[in-house]
């Protein structure tokens, strides 16, 4: 009797089980890494803004501090954008009449909102608090990457929560002194995992992560 | 699948029409339909949504985004201020809790309070200014309406709603002075003048009674709901549950005794409580009058009342001074006068009861009188009617036909919230501010003057009264705050008149305001003509008595178009969308009904289709049907709910009424003809569980440890679980509990839950996270209930969290049962795991297609469900983790009472407390550790974080008391 299957049979059907193997294991892993692409989470993409705001400019040449215009950062869970005026504040006197600067003009005068593009968004069931993480030492520089080197504002950071749960897992890898928070390109001046630990300590910074610190 | 299953789901679908199935479409429209979504579809992926950030021009230096803000302001029922603390994010008010200062909230509020914020945010609310349909503008109505009042005024009339604003009060005399012929009518279907004539009967003056329960160790209350009905309601129920929260066995604790009709709150709480036919409580009266002494009256006491009444006396007696006799606003005034004299004959006046002069704005006609409107409508006098507020077209006597005669007054104009039945029969329409978005003053029962403030801008340019009024004296240029400004400047003159007013702002109301008490000694030698005036009617045989009633959700109508109300269940009946004739079961049995069976309910000549509800609990031979349903304007929550209670009420029998009949209605098939009732909880009984445990307290004094088969630690397979940190804990005091509802709304607006709707609450899928339940005790015949709030008990062994297959439901270490939406893919395992049936899956995308104010109404802090995730209470998390990080940024531990949820806020007996367990000196803690407290399914050994305080009654050792086992068996067949 002639022999059922082939001499390539058991190639085939190595080969076929490997592969199988490899699209049960590989398509979902695929999947994953593609969501976590910056293609994804809008990392790295320079967002085009009605004004062209340069905080190279504002934050370096000028040294504004960061809070100046986000004042809330420390008070309320929204950094904030700075009202108009705040911007008219200085622009009435500076480059007052700068066609870049027609549509805050524009927005002061007609008493409109300037509609700015948001860069870094979260979820609509996260409630991320800025001013609990300020407080407690956690740099603009640390989430929001560095800021005064961009020309047009991006966001550094993937925003993911296995992203969050990194720090929540281990705060002390991420913290300086509070009145550090604003520094860009901060660097301590004594043996890092010392300084961390005593901040830590200092601040009574805890890891939370229960689904509630962030969920609600 | 069988044939019969086969057929079922053809003609009923799984899901409703329309949900999983398109409507029918050609095969051709079907692949453009598919083509389109598709391009859609892959077009949503290729573009994200862009969000944008819009900050103020101007940022207003108080305000801080990200963080809400709180006004005082007041709100204003049947005429009468309930002070209140409004919530704002953004400027948009979503939550309204009780201002703790105020006299009249205490800190409480109420169904009504809570629910009102949805009232503000309503999209049906009237928009725009119009004449007979045709958009006008203010000065178009200024012009029109200045030109249509005669001169000095004969044939101008102004119905209001009864008020007692001294702005209002400034605005009409000055109206009255320019023209001297104009009249003044206040109107509202259940503001009743009882209680002031009953004072002029015998003390020659209207004045106005007002209780102190705090002083009284015994309470009669007749016909009175008066813990959770009526203004004053919310400091009623502080004072009463003081004088009830046992600390220890053998606490002091006041006595409740109750005689009423329909079931209501107070009777829920009462320790005895009698039925009794609302138009028989003159009856009762007399006979309590004579049993307790009360000068020149005697009555034979009827054999069914003789053991609570000769208690009652006894009681009154024996704690003369110290005891309360109310009657309810229901009762005609000759009831009320007799009370005050039994009160005065037991030294009552002055301590529990005493009398200011009646707060509410009178124009020499009482308020709540239509009368003289009707009577001038009729004979073809008025030349212009201005009707501010209310609905008084669908809410007014039925016999004085409103709506026939309104459309013959040349000029009528109605300021109104909504495109209601009133403005139907109106020629203008000017849409009303809603109490949010206006300025005002009010008083409260006891005179204190409260300032209403406006959270948000009028969302449609509506306008107040005052502002009306001000138009026709030449001053409709003023804003409503110019004119409140303008009016206290002239009420308190002098240079600290800024200060004054920051302060009234900030604290909500003026403090030392309230109406000193008047010395009158009353006429006791009226008394034995009174009590001659309090027969109990005969009533033709085979006819009931009917009674109207406030309904406790939608009130008198006003709140009919709020969806929340609507959804909110009953006290008792637990129904929901809808009213039903109630009935006791033995009036049932004799007239072969059951619930759900619809009749044909006739007074006089007129009659209405309504539904049969048996309530256990409601005296024979008589029907409670509650006001505010069956409406007909353009309010579409509202429209063809329920039945129209007004179709029956007339001027001569406005609360109750004998001579009533009833028919059953049959289909073809002389099979009777049937309505699915909305009624949330079907089961009548424990069923002999110990679910609410209860004892008198005699016998808590005598066997303190009678709850400790329901405490302690249980015999577990789980691996112990270790806390650490805050241990959040919640304890409910079921003594205090009356069921009332408000804990209910109030967390309905602080967690975003959703309604649902009729059909829904039918196939039991209401989304309440905290519900009441109520257990009716002993039999069908002579029922009591008892209530238990009941939510999730966040178990330290939590049955749900075992059976999640995807961890979305899971336990925090300060010990919550987390709910994770974002994990949850909706298998209902941890729902039927759950012995406590607290956990609510959205089968529909309930959120969706909500309207862009109604989405104003959302609360910020917690994340809105989608269709297909399970959700329950979570402790407020929103506001614990708040507290937290405020207290964490101040580098400090969170303090005791800090943390308090939502329905414990709004609370008016105070019976929820919620803390840390951590703190040894938290309320929280004291009240676990009584002898009474215990958990519900003890024996299943979840170990809830929820417990209860057993329910304590202080009974008259003279009357018979039901036993443990009687409450927990309940009515047979329930």
């Amino acid at each position: 009797m002639a022999s059922l299957f082939s001499r390539s049979a058991n190639t085939k059907t190595r080969i076929a089980l490997i592969a199988l193997f490899v699209i049960i294991v590989g398509v979902p892993t695929l999947l994953m890494l593609w969501m976590r692409t910056p293609y994804i989470t809008g990392a790295m993409n320079p967002i085009t803004q009605p004004v062209n705001f340069d905080h190279r400019h504002h934050a370096v040449d000028d040294g504004i501090n960061c809070v100046y215009c986000h004042s809330t950062v420390e008070r309320s869970p929204y950094a904030g954008v700075p009202a108009t005026e705040v911007c008219m504040g200085c622009h009435n006197q500076i480059w007052a009449n700068s066609p870049q600067l027609e549509p805050v003009r524009r927005s002061y005068l007609e008493n409109r909102p300037i509609p700015w593009q948001r860069v870094n968004r979260v979820p609509d069931f996260v409630y991320f608090d800025h001013s609990i993480h300020v407080n407690k030492g956690v740099g603009c520089e640390t989430c929001h990457g560095r800021v005064d080197q961009m020309a047009r504002v991006y966001q550094a950071e993937p925003l993911t929560m296995g992203w969050c749960l990194n720090c929540h897992r281990h705060p002390e890898a991420y913290l300086r002194p509070v009145d550090e928070v604003t520094t860009m390109g901060w660097r301590p001046d004594r043996p890092q995992s010392e300084l961390r630990r005593e901040l830590r300590k200092l601040y009574n910074v805890q890891s939370l992560t229960y689904c509630t610190t962030c969920h609600r | 699948m069988s044939e019969r299953f086969r057929v079922l789901l053809d003609q009923a679908g799984e899901f409703p029409r329309g949900v999983s199935e398109p409507p029918e479409l050609s095969r051709r429209e079907f692949l453009k339909l598919l083509g389109a979504s598709m391009a859609l579809a892959s077009a949503g992926c290729i573009e994200k949504p862009a969000e944008k950030i819009l900050p103020y021009t101007f940022q207003p230096p108080e305000l801080l985004p990200g963080v809400a803000e709180h006004y005082a302001t007041s709100m204003v029922i049947n005429g009468y201020a309930t002070g209140l603390v409004v919530t704002s994010h953004a400027g948009r008010p979503v939550k309204v809790e009780g201002n703790p200062e105020h006299p009249a909230s205490l800190g409480a509020a109420g169904v009504y309070e809570q629910a009102s914020v949805l009232q503000l945010y309503d999209p049906q609310r009237a928009k725009a200014i119009t004449q007979k349909s045709v958009a006008r503008t203010w000065a178009d109505f200024a012009l029109a309406l200045t030109g249509a009042v005669p001169a000095g005024g004969a044939g101008l009339h102004v119905l209001m709603e009864p008020t007692g604003s001294p702005l209002i009060a400034a605005q009409i005399a000055r109206v009255r002075a320019a023209f001297p012929a104009a009249r003044f009518h206040f109107y509202a279907p259940l503001a009743s003048d009882a209680p002031l004539e009953g004072a002029r009967l015998i003390f020659g003056q209207p004045l106005l009674p007002q209780y102190d329960l705090s002083a009284a160790d015994i309470i009669v209350a007749l016909d009175s709901d008066l813990l959770a009905s009526g203004p004053f309601q919310l400091r009623h129920a502080r004072e009463f549950a003081n004088r009830r929260r046992v600390r220890e066995p053998g606490g002091a604790m006041n006595r409740l005794y109750v005689a009423e009709a329909a079931f209501t709150p107070t009777g829920t709480a009462a320790d005895h409580r009698l039925r009794v036919r609302t138009r028989e409580i003159g009856s009762l009266l007399a006979a309590l009058l004579a049993e307790a002494g009360g000068p020149g009256a005697s009555a034979a006491v009827p054999e069914g009342w003789a053991g609570w009444v000769r208690a009652a006396a006894a009681d009154l007696r024996a704690h003369a001074g110290r005891a309360l006799v109310v009657t309810g606003e229901r009762q005609p005034s000759e009831v009320h006068a007799a009370a005050y004299l039994l009160n005065a004959a037991l030294g009552n006046l002055g301590r529990t009861l005493t009398f200011t002069e009646p707060v509410l704005v009178d124009d020499g006609v009482p308020a709540s009188r239509l009368a003289p409107l009707a009577a001038a409508l009729g004979s073809g006098q008025v030349q212009a009617l201005l009707v501010l507020g209310g609905n008084p077209v669908y809410t007014a006597p039925a016999d004085y036909d409103l709506a026939g005669t309104l459309p013959k007054v040349p000029f009528t104009a109605y300021l109104g919230l909504h495109q209601n039945e009133t403005a139907g029969a109106c020629q203008w329409l000017v849409p009303q501010a809603h109490y949010l978005e206006a300025w005002g003053d009010a008083r409260a029962r006891d005179g204190t003057v409260s300032l209403a403030q406006p959270l948000i801008a009028p969302l449609y340019d509506g306008k107040t009264p005052a502002e009306v009024l001000a138009t026709l004296v030449g001053e409709g240029n003023l804003s409503a705050h110019q004119l409140l400004r303008e009016e206290w400047m002239r009420a308190h003159p002098g240079a600290g008149f800024e200060a004054l007013w920051e302060a009234a702002l900030q604290r909500g109301f003026l403090p030392g305001t309230a109406l000193p008490p008047v010395a009158a000694a009353p006429n006791a030698a009226a008394l034995p003509a009174l009590v001659g005036r309090l027969k109990s009617p005969t009533d033709a045989d085979g006819t009931l008595e009917i009674t109207f009633r406030e309904d406790p959700s939608v009130h008198d109508g006003t709140f009919a178009n709020v969806a929340w109300l609507q959804e909110l269940p009953d006290p008792l009946s637990k129904q929901t969308w809808g009213n039903a004739a109630l009935m006791g079961p033995a009036t049932a049995r004799k007239l072969e009904l059951n619930s759900g069976e619809m009749v044909l309910l006739a007074l006089g000549r007129r009659a209405v289709h309504v539904p049969v509800l048996v309530l256990p609990g409601h005296a024979e031979d008589a029907i409670t049907l509650t006001l505010g349903y069956g409406r007909r304007g353009g309010e579409e929550v509202a429209r063809g709910v329920g039945v129209n209670a007004y179709w029956l009420r007339t001027s001569e029998a406005p609360y109750a009424a004998g001579g009533a009949r009833v028919r059953r209605l049959t289909g073809p098939g002389g099979e009777p003809l049937r309505q699915v009732l909305a009624i949330t909880q079907m089961h009548g009984s424990m069923h002999e569980r110990p679910l609410v445990l209860t004892a008198t307290r005699e016998e808590y004094l005598a066997r303190p440890d009678f709850a400790k088969s329901q405490q302690g630690r249980s015999l577990s397979i789980y691996r112990p679980f270790t806390y650490t940190g805050q241990q959040w804990a919640m304890s409910i005091d079921l003594s205090l509990c009356t069921g009332c509802s408000a804990c209910v709304v109030a967390c309905q607006a602080e967690n975003n839950v959703p309604v649902v709707g009729r059909e829904q609450v039918i196939k039991g899928r209401e989304m309440h996270w905290l519900r009441i339940d109520r257990y009716f005790t002993g039999s069908e015949d002579d029922a009591g209930a008892v209530v238990q709030p009941m939510l999730c008990q966040h178990c330290e062994k939590a049955p749900c969290e075992y059976v999640c297959p995807v961890n979305a439901t899971v336990h925090s270490p300060d010990g919550l049962n987390e709910m994770v939406y974002n994990r949850c893919v909706g298998t209902r395992f941890c729902s039927n795991n759950c012995p406590y049936k607290v956990r609510r899956f959205n089968w529909f995308d309930f959120n969706a297609h909500k309207s862009e104010t109604e989405q104003m109404a959302m609360n910020p802090d917690v994340t809105v469900r989608e269709r297909g995730v399970m959700e329950k209470c979570t402790y407020c998390v929103q506001r614990i983790r708040r507290a937290e990080i405020t207290a964490r940024k101040e580098n400090r531990a969170i303090r005791p009472g800090e943390v308090v949820t939502a329905c414990q806020q709004t609370c008016p007996t105070r019976a929820i407390t919620f803390g840390s367990l951590g703190d040894a000196d938290s309320e929280v803690v004291r009240q676990r550790v009584e002898p009474r407290s215990y958990s519900v399914l003890h024996e299943l050994g979840t170990e809830p974080r929820t417990q209860y305080l057993a329910r304590i009654t202080n009974p008259n050792p003279t009357l018979p008391v039901r036993t443990r086992r009687e409450v927990e068996r309940g009515p047979e067949g329930l």
